[in-house]
């Protein structure tokens, strides 16, 4: 019985709000005086948007499968029939597509090692209303993510 | 002059000079039946005209081509009178029959009607009901009703004069929400996003994001969704905003984005608030008036929920967004088909005579 | 047998043609260097054949990070591991396996053909490789025809590119099963299809989607070499520490 209720609720993809990146244990530390030695996990980053960050869309827009981006209305058509998603929940075309038109930074450098999973199948492209082409927005966003330009 | 037969019963009555009711009337006075239109503003065309509509979804139709004809027919019309900043105070009889009572500038007057199209229409609603929003407390938080006039007038700035960079449109204000309203409005969406694109051909720079619950452009209208995010560049955000705070210097909009599933929290120049229909003073009273059904909601319950112009009652007929929210070219329709129904009660009451 | 025949016609001494391919090999390589130059990334092919040539990639000799690519690629492109078998899309991987076995089992046995010069022992498992890539080629294509959603959002570079594929294995197929047969014109038509159709695929395929696949295989063959290495690097310190 209490397997049952284990097992319950684990296909939800849950996100991790502790980053394991963002845990420091410095060998000593103390502030004012006072020694704060330990791990420290250091959560605090700026929460209010000042400026929205374009140059990762930008980029993408401009290679040229990127470019029909901003057609996206975040349906899900796209991840509902990508294969890969189906073994890989991390990858997400339609999520994706959202953090670089957000600018999502912190999402972006969590995300972005499982672009290069895309498999190239073109099912997304195909079930998209709206010509987005995702296949081509995974093969802009690979070059974009490395790229220095 | 106008050759009014006052004392005849071949009269109907209009109640509301809005979309509905103008048309109701133009249908009625090309049949050649007496008119007696009642607005109980100083002005006829109801809410376009109230609040100066720059356009009207989708095509961006000016509102001066659709409104103004019917405005000028009314107006010149030998077979329409029009009594301005009056109402309804009393009404007894029955279809064929009425008597009614106004309430006009020039005191109370009595007229004899044979049939009544009720077409009242309705009122935005009022934010500051929802305090989440700030509006009426903090400076440039202003409704889709307010930015009408902005963009008729072609000049949408902030309190301080200044050109807003950053626009945010919030949707499903005072709808679909038990604490306020709990219908949708049905044009806010679509409208909401007709004046994001006339935002940003007016203000060439401007950033705009709608951040909204579901997208419900109706029909045909479809269209401004695809061409505001396709050739217009305007930002969508699923999500609802718990919190507009004033800083001192911009807003700050605090939400939750419901795709990354986490909080978000963007300063902007300018709020828009999409503050949806609700049933105003005028058809709560005119339901009291003529002892007409009200739904849960406030809104006119015709006898059955599909066949608006059937009030119950014989000889009253209902119009508009006093029965239910919808479109301008909604209203006009159904103004015609209360028309109509009117048309052939006093054909019945001209054959038995 | 068949080049003796092939000689009387001397544009398609095999020589020749080697040098041909050569040629097209080269200026295709730098045509695609310059192209993911513009992308504003690495060379990926180059920087992986360097980072195993030269000591930046710790934990293994020379000779064992040659070892590791080696097999690291027999298992990428021989058991389909960069076709996407993570995924269920089978017709997809199969069609793409195909393909790929088959081309590169054409440039395997190309080169030993070369090796033994060219005396017609592999004529049979050049054509048989090139069998392979006509049904990869065609499992693609008649995926994305037969469908009508995927039929109209597909990219018009990959129906050439897929469509190329099919073409030069279909003309190689037949100029392979004609070359022992009487009609030497008929073969030397399809012959010189062959090297025309190659030699547009050779100009083409950098401004198509193989040269951005090009480049992520090298780079993911790259990170997972890395990987690897640093595996060994860490089984090798803990077991040095095991041991104290």
């Amino acid at each position: 019985m209490t397997e049952e209720k284990d097992e319950k609720g684990k296909f939800i993809v849950e996100r991790k709000y502790v980053d394991d990146d963002r845990i420091i244990e410095p060998d000593k530390l103390e502030v004012g005086g006072i020694d704060i030695s330990g791990r420290w996990g250091t959560l605090v980053l700026p929460r209010t948007i000042e400026e929205f960050d374009t140059s990762i869309y930008e980029k993408v827009l401009r290679l040229p499968r990127g470019k029909n981006i901003g057609k996206c209305w975040q349906c899900g058509n796209c991840t509902a029939v990508c294969p890969v998603a189906h073994a890989h929940p991390e990858f997400n075309p339609r999520y994706l597509i959202h953090i670089v038109k957000m600018g999502y930074r912190a999402e972006i450098d969590r995300l972005k090692e499982f672009v290069y999973l895309c498999s190239g199948c073109g099912l997304c492209s195909a079930a998209c209303p709206k010509g987005v082409d995702p296949q081509g927005a995974m093969i802009a966003m690979s070059i974009a993510f490395k790229s220095k330009r | 002059m106008k050759n009014l037969n006052k004392e005849s019963n071949d009269k109907v009555l209009v109640i509301g000079s809005g979309p509905a009711g103008l048309r109701a009337a133009m249908d009625l006075a090309e049949l050649g039946i007496h008119v007696l239109l009642v607005e109980k503003r100083g002005e006829l065309g109801g809410a376009p005209i109230r609040w100066k509509y720059h356009s009207l979804a989708p095509d961006f139709t000016p509102t001066e081509q659709v409104l103004g004809p019917m405005i000028e027919f009314c107006e010149k019309s030998d077979l329409i009178e029009v009594k301005r900043n009056s109402t309804v105070a009393e009404c007894i009889g029955e279809a064929g029959n009425f008597t009614v009572t106004l309430n006009t500038p020039d005191g109370r007057e009595r007229k004899n009607v044979a049939a009544i199209i009720v077409a009242t229409g309705f009122e935005h609603f009022d934010a500051r009901v929802d305090p989440r929003y700030s509006y009426g407390r903090a400076p440039n938080v202003i409704g889709i009703n307010e930015l009408e006039v902005m963009l008729s007038q072609g000049k949408v700035t902030g309190h301080d004069g200044k050109v807003p960079r950053r626009v945010a449109f919030i949707f499903c204000v005072g709808s679909r929400d038990r604490s306020t309203n709990p219908w949708c409005c049905t044009v806010c969406c679509g409208v909401s996003i007709k004046q994001a694109i006339e935002l940003k051909q007016l203000l060439k720079d401007v950033q705009i994001y709608m951040i909204y619950m579901d997208i419900r452009t109706i029909g045909l209208w479809e269209k401004l969704y695809w061409d505001s995010m396709e050739k217009y560049n305007i930002n969508y955000i699923r999500g609802r905003v718990g919190e507009v705070y004033y800083t001192g210097e911009k807003l700050l909009v605090k939400g939750e984005d419901t795709l990354v599933r986490g909080p978000f929290e963007v300063l902007f120049d300018m709020v828009v608030l999409a503050v949806g229909i609700e049933p105003g003073e005028g058809t709560r009273q005119i339901s009291k008036v003529l002892g007409l059904n009200v739904n849960e909601y406030g809104f006119l319950a015709p006898k059955i929920p599909n066949v608006h112009f059937d009030s119950g009652k014989d000889g009253i007929y209902l119009a508009g967004t006093c029965v239910a929210p919808m479109s301008v070219e909604e209203s006009i329709a159904e103004g015609s088909a209360a028309a109509m129904q009117a048309a052939k009660l006093m054909n019945r009451i001209k054959v038995r005579a | 047998m068949v080049y003796l025949f092939l000689s009387a016609f001397s544009v398609v001494d095999p020589y020749y043609v080697s040098f041909f391919f050569v040629l097209l090999a080269a200026v295709s390589l730098v045509m695609l260097y310059m192209r993911i130059k513009t992308w504003g990334v690495e060379f990926t092919p180059a920087s992986l054949i360097t980072s195993v040539a030269s000591s930046e990639l710790k934990g293994a000799s020379f000779g064992k990070k040659v070892t590791l690519l080696a097999s690291g690629s027999f298992r990428d492109i021989f058991l389909l591991r960069r076709a996407g078998r993570w995924c269920e899309e089978d017709i997809h991987t199969l069609g793409r396996g195909l393909l790929m076995w088959g081309f590169s089992l054409l440039v395997l046995f190309s080169i030993v053909d070369f090796l033994i010069s060219f005396n017609s022992l592999l004529t049979y498992f050049l054509a048989g490789s090139k069998a392979l890539m006509i049904s990869g080629a065609l499992i693609l294509l008649l995926r994305r025809l037969l469908y009508r959603n995927r039929r109209i959002s597909t990219d018009p570079h990959t129906w050439a590119l897929q469509s190329l594929f099919l073409l030069i294995g279909l003309s190689g197929f037949i100029a392979d099963m004609l070359c022992f047969g009487n009609d030497l014109l008929l073969f030397g038509i399809f012959y010189l299809l062959y090297l025309g159709l190659f030699a547009v695929f050779f100009l083409y395929y950098p401004f198509s989607e193989l040269a951005f696949l090009v480049w992520k295989g090298s780079l993911l063959t790259q990170e997972s070499l890395a990987e690897e290495l640093r595996r060994i690097m860490t089984e090798k310190s803990e077991s040095l520490a095991g041991k104290r």
